[in-house]
């Protein structure tokens, strides 16, 4: 059965993704599954079924006014003073081939960017321990003054190597800018080794995203904990910092997990209706806005909330109820996704 | 053994799908094995040749596809059915009528010998 897809998907790799032509490969894949399946309830062996099934599919050629690609299979050729030259079909611009080994490269930049810009974020989430630390443990001792002069210059310290390590990882990532802004296409081999690649790396991402999440969601829990302890000055301390510890080490892995789990989908996203990669386009179960400013607004949604959330527990330092926030956060989403948006 | 030319036989298609529509709607691989069969084997249409006669005559309003949801047909699997529109009788008609006045001139010229 497999022999039988990877035939159809060779035969149709360099047809660009048209609708006319993913329905065209649908269909053809439904008869030569029929097809096989009685082969083989009939007693033929596997090997022999494959056979007839490919033997009996016919060529292309025959599909190519159906679909609208003789120019595609057929470029014309037009006679001028420099030779022959083809003319291109006005709807296939071209695009910028982004090759396997870029492709390679591309994945490593991106996977160090992102370790560079969540380390980055995780050195801003927790720049205030220091101080917190040098001023809760030590304010009783006569070296004070000189203990929270060391915390700032920590602080101070964790901001700009923060900055420093964000650049870095901003540097990474600008190389490949081109994706965004230019219209590239990968080919058929190139997008099959990017989804299995993400399809492996998938689980993984989900495990960190979820303890990321987690640590975030937990992180008021050792303060609680700590509220009745007999020394409260000291362990509250090194509590606070705990908590600030827990959610930078969450932003951290949920930062890290989103990023390197879209360079995958940033490449699949590469190929649409025009160009030819198989069956890898663009997905069309994501939802698209029709008013510009609600698309906007959504596409910040999640970190807006994040901040939100942060904000009101560090301000009320009810840990306890502010997690309302999230489940509430998802239901207002679906209410704007379902007035506001369509899928495509 | 004399093999069917494909030349003179693509004319036709369309008259062979189109006379087992028919009887009722069906789709891709059960249509190609009812050709199969009614030509006790000697002709065999290749899936590719079954669907640009599929997207044509669609086009031209002959046969009318609609999607068969798993389970409906007592399949297992999601299908594309057609079925044979007015205009597609009347062109099946004409074909017929083309075919007998084809077959009526070219055996003239027939000598078994």
């Amino acid at each position: 059965m497999n022999t039988i897809r990877n035939y159809l998907e060779t035969m149709f790799a360099n047809l660009p993704n048209t609708p006319e032509v993913l329905k065209a490969k649908d269909e053809l894949w439904q008869m030569m599954e029929d097809k096989y399946s009685e082969l083989i309830a009939e007693g033929k062996t596997e090997n022999e079924a494959v056979g007839t099934v490919i033997s009996e599919f016919g060529n292309l050629e025959e599909l190519a006014d159906g679909l609208g690609l003789d120019k595609v299979l057929h470029p014309q050729r037009t006679t001028s003073p420099e030779g022959p030259t083809y003319t291109e079909d006005v709807t296939y611009v071209t695009r910028r081939e982004v090759t396997f080994p870029e492709v390679k490269a591309f994945l490593k930049d991106y996977a160090n960017g992102s370790f560079l810009i969540a380390l980055g974020v995780y050195l801003f989430c927790t720049c205030a321990s220091p101080v917190i630390l040098a001023d809760g443990l030590f304010n009783r001792f006569s070296y004070a003054d000189n203990a929270v002069i060391i915390g700032v210059s920590i602080l101070i310290i964790m901001i700009v190597v923060g900055v420093i390590v964000n650049v870095l990882g901003a540097m990474q990532l600008n190389r490949w800018d081109f994706l965004k802004e230019e219209l590239c296409s990968i080919d058929y081999a190139t997008a099959d080794y990017v989804n299995n690649e993400n399809a492996r790396f998938s689980p993984m991402a989900m495990m960190i995203m979820t303890i990321g999440i987690i640590l975030c969601a937990l992180c008021w829990v050792p303060l609680v904990l700590v509220e009745n302890s007999a020394f409260p000055g000291t362990v509250e301390t090194i509590m606070i910092v705990v908590l600030l510890e827990m959610i930078g080490v969450g932003v951290f892995l949920i930062v890290l997990a989103a990023m390197l789990k879209s360079r995958y989908t940033m490449l699949l996203n590469l190929n649409d209706n025009t160009t030819v990669s198989g069956h890898y386009r663009r997905k069309d179960d994501e939802v698209h806005y029709d008013n510009k400013t609600v698309e906007g607004i959504m596409s910040v949604y999640w970190p807006v909330i994040t901040c939100i959330y942060l904000i009101i527990s560090f301000v009320t330092f009810s840990w306890g109820s502010t997690w309302i926030i999230w489940p509430i956060a998802a239901i207002f989403k679906m209410v704007i996704e379902t007035a506001f948006g369509g899928r495509k | 053994m004399v093999e069917i030319s494909s030349d003179v036989i693509r004319g036709y298609n369309d008259t062979m799908i189109l006379f087992n529509l028919l009887d009722g709607p069906s789709y891709g691989y059960e249509l190609s094995k009812q050709i199969k069969n009614l030509s006790d084997g000697k002709y065999v249409i290749k899936e590719t040749t079954l669907y640009s006669a599929f997207t044509r005559m669609e086009k031209n309003g002959y046969i009318e596809s609609y999607v068969v949801e798993p389970g409906a047909d007592g399949s297992g699997k999601r299908r594309t059915y057609y079925r044979i529109t007015e205009e597609g009788q009347k062109y099946y008609r004409e074909k017929c009528e083309e075919w007998s006045i084809t077959k009526d001139v070219v055996e003239r010229f027939i000598r078994y010998q």
